[in-house]
């Protein structure tokens, strides 16, 4: 099999040197695909989105083991200016809060045109050209007036099509999607899973979507992980997946989505839930951090790390999870 | 589940709308602007159910929450009627203004931004009971203790601040402080998406408990068409300040005749392709026209894929196409 564009492999980041917000966090995604990751708020999706592209938020976090290979080259090994030239090239990323990564001094068609100026030998008139061209892309009406705007004055829906239309600009080879679509009205989010669709049929682009919409997996990836407190729980096709979850706590997060239905309905049904909440940074135990809350924990679940088991493109890491799966190293 | 569109006898009308209207005034660049205003909403009518759901749903945009304020009279109506119990509140001022406002509620979408930072979190519950002055404030704490036990807090974390709550409790905080003065009807403006997945449906369970509890009335506005189909008995849709669809949600989710809601319903992601929503049209293109602007004849013609030049210079009126089921379509009502 071909090697993969992109592959985490044992990712940790600690906070202070001492708890861990990532622990062990493998994945890895091929040329043209998506994968997805699911979990509740908190589990650290966008840490390993962050700790991918080397943003850390802040000092106190510090990769503490791993390594993350794009096209074979360790990550972890670049310097900082080697880095940066990585960034917004080879790989690219839309943040979940589209504010934090617009300029709010420079217009639409400055900062655009310049990501794309970045990655090309061309004048401004022609950035602009294309500039408009991906602004209609992403689903801009009358691209050429967007041009000349600056960020406050498009609603959040245009400004996340502007950031969109930022990242796929340099045909980056892996694209890291935190929450694209999460404030976006369901056609608008439509339209840019086409354009995310399109440019990767068109540029082979690996595309990692972070996301809490299981319908957005079901649609746009080909594999997916679960994270649950800084851990990979389960991962795999995301169809198979999706449709018999292994690991009780994607069964849980399955089962607690609404999603449309071709059932009729009478009243308000009750919910089905996970009862409890993801346990804080410092009551992470030893065992399955799952454990408080899970319909099938015991003692065993409790005092020791699950082994992760393997059965064909699955893995999973539950003591009774995938009951014709073998163990076989980590997740 | 064949018996659950026999239509009960229906409960009496707890809120009416008619032709109801909001206009904003656009501030002019120049002297030389003719004067612009923004159809926020134009000319909604529907009948809200005593103890029912009524669910609005629609583009970001189209008038979702500006039609929820004007009900609870906290935005002006330029046009229209507002009925609650069959009285006519649209021009009521002072005392009984109050009265009428203190009858209805709202949950905001976003707990983090509605509530005030150095603030006790049991002061903002108290707060609509100090301002409608109801009850000894002795009697106000003990209301207060009891509405944090039903909304699943502690009533000893009423003397925390906002930030020592995570989102779905302050959420929680949010439905308390909407429950305190009593009210009959509340408004939901997209209570839960700013929570994540799996609060969210400890939320949606709170709501449904409560709603049954104290017998109230929901006004429920959402983008999410999963939760909409679950909680709403009836739902309008709305595009550009007017409502285009209106039925039962599930009629409406079983047999949507307006191209605007097959369209809304064909983008919900990762959806089965065997049902009855199987043949539903492909991706809407492009964005709703200027609600400033607005073009004649029908307001989603831009984006149609059936429009015929009737539909570019009539506005098509909302008429009931079947049973309780009313569309605003040429195509539909020819
Ligand atoms: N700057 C920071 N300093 C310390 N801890 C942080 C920082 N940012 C995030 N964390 C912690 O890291 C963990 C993972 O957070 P992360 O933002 O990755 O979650 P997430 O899965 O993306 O959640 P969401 O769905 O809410 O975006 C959380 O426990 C969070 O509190
Ligand atoms: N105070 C205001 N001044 C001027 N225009 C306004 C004001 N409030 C709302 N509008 C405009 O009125 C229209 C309807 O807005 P409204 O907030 O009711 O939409 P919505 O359906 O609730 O949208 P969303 O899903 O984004 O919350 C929009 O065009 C909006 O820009
Ligand atoms: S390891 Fe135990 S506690 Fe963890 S998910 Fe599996 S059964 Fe539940
Ligand atoms: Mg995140
Ligand atoms: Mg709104």
């Amino acid at each position: 099999m071909q090697e993969p564009v992109l592959k985490v492999d044992g990712l940790s980041v600690a906070f202070r040197n001492s708890l861990a917000i990532l622990d062990d966090v493998s994945l890895e995604v091929h040329r043209g695909q998506t994968l997805g990751i699911v979990g509740e708020s908190g589990c650290g999706k966008s840490m390993t989105a962050l700790a991918i592209m080397r943003l850390m938020p802040s000092a106190a976090l510090t990769v503490s083991g791993g390594a993350i290979r794009l096209n074979g080259e360790n990550l972890l090994d670049l310097d900082d200016e080697a880095m940066r030239a990585i960034r917004g090239s080879r790989a690219a990323m839309i943040f979940q809060d589209p504010m934090t990564s617009l300029n709010p001094l420079f217009t639409v068609g400055n900062q655009v045109g310049e990501s794309i100026q970045k990655n090309r030998q061309i004048g401004r008139a022609e950035a602009r050209r294309i500039t408009a061209d991906l602004l209609k892309a992403v689903g801009l009406p009358d691209p050429e007036r967007h041009l000349d705007y600056y960020p406050h004055q498009l609603s959040g829906g245009k400004r996340q099509r502007v950031m969109i239309a930022m990242a796929i600009a340099g045909h980056p080879d892996v694209l890291i999607a935190d929450e694209p679509t999460t404030a976006l009205d369901v056609t608008v989010q439509a339209q840019i899973f086409q354009v995310l669709r399109d440019m990767q049929a068109a540029s082979g682009t690996a595309i990692v979507l972070i996301t809490h919409d299981m319908g957005a997996i079901s649609e746009m990836a080909d594999r997916v992980a679960v994270m649950y407190a800084g851990r990979v729980v389960e991962e795999g096709p995301a169809d198979a997946i999706l449709a018999a979850p292994s690991h009780p706590y994607t069964r849980g997060l399955v089962s607690c989505i609404p999603r449309v239905s071709d059932a009729a309905f009478d009243g308000w049904p009750e919910l089905p839930v996970i009862p409890g909440t993801v346990p804080d940074l410092d009551q992470r135990g030893e065992g399955c951090h799952f454990a408080p809350r899970c319909p099938l924990a015991d003692d065993r679940c409790a005092k020791r790390r699950p082994p992760v088991l393997h059965d064909g493109e699955r893995r999973c890491a539950c003591w009774y999870g995938m009951a014709g799966g073998q163990p076989h190293g980590r997740i | 589940m064949a018996g659950s569109e026999t239509p009960m006898p229906p409960a009496p009308p707890k809120v009416e709308v008619r032709d109801l209207r909001v206009e904003f005034p656009l501030r002019r660049r120049s002297f030389l602007d003719r004067p612009a205003v923004v159809h926020a909403v134009d000319g909604v009518s529907f009948v809200i159910r005593r103890n029912t759901v009524f669910g609005i749903v629609g583009e970001s945009g189209s008038g979702k929450t500006t039609t929820a304020l004007a009900i609870m009279r906290l935005q002006a109506a330029t046009g229209g009627r507002i009925l609650l119990d069959g009285a006519d509140i649209t021009d009521l001022t002072g005392d009984a203004l109050r009265a009428v406002r203190r009858r209805m509620q709202i949950i905001f979408q976003d707990p983090y931004s509605s509530l005030n930072p150095r603030r006790r979190v049991g002061a903002a519950v108290r707060e609509p009971l100090d301002l409608m002055g109801i009850g000894t404030p002795a009697e106000r704490e003990e209301t207060v203790a009891r509405l944090f036990a039903r909304v699943g807090l502690s009533p000893a974390q009423r003397s925390l601040f906002p930030h020592q709550f995570s989102g779905g409790q302050r959420q929680r905080i949010g439905i308390a402080r909407a429950l305190a003065s009593q009210p009959e009807v509340v408004v939901c403006d997209e209570p839960v998406s700013a929570l994540d997945v799996a609060v969210q449906a400890q939320i949606l369970n709170l709501m449904r408990e409560i709603r049954y509890d104290f017998g109230l009335t929901y006004i429920f506005v959402s983008h999410n068409l999963g939760v909409v189909q679950r909680v709403c008995d009836e739902i309008a849709v709305m595009y550009l300040g007017r409502i285009v669809e209106r039925a039962d949600r599930n009629a409406l989710f079983a047999r949507p005749q307006h191209p605007y809601t097959r369209a809304l319903l064909a983008a919900v992601p990762g959806r089965q392709d065997t049902g009855p929503r199987a043949e539903l049209p492909g991706t809407l293109a492009g964005d709703p026209p200027s609600p400033v602007d607005l073009p004649p004849g029908c307001r989603f013609a831009s984006r149609c894929p059936h429009a015929m030049p009737r539909c570019r210079s009539d506005e098509p009126a909302l008429q009931e196409a079947a049973a309780a089921h009313f569309v605003a379509c040429h195509l539909v009502n020819p």
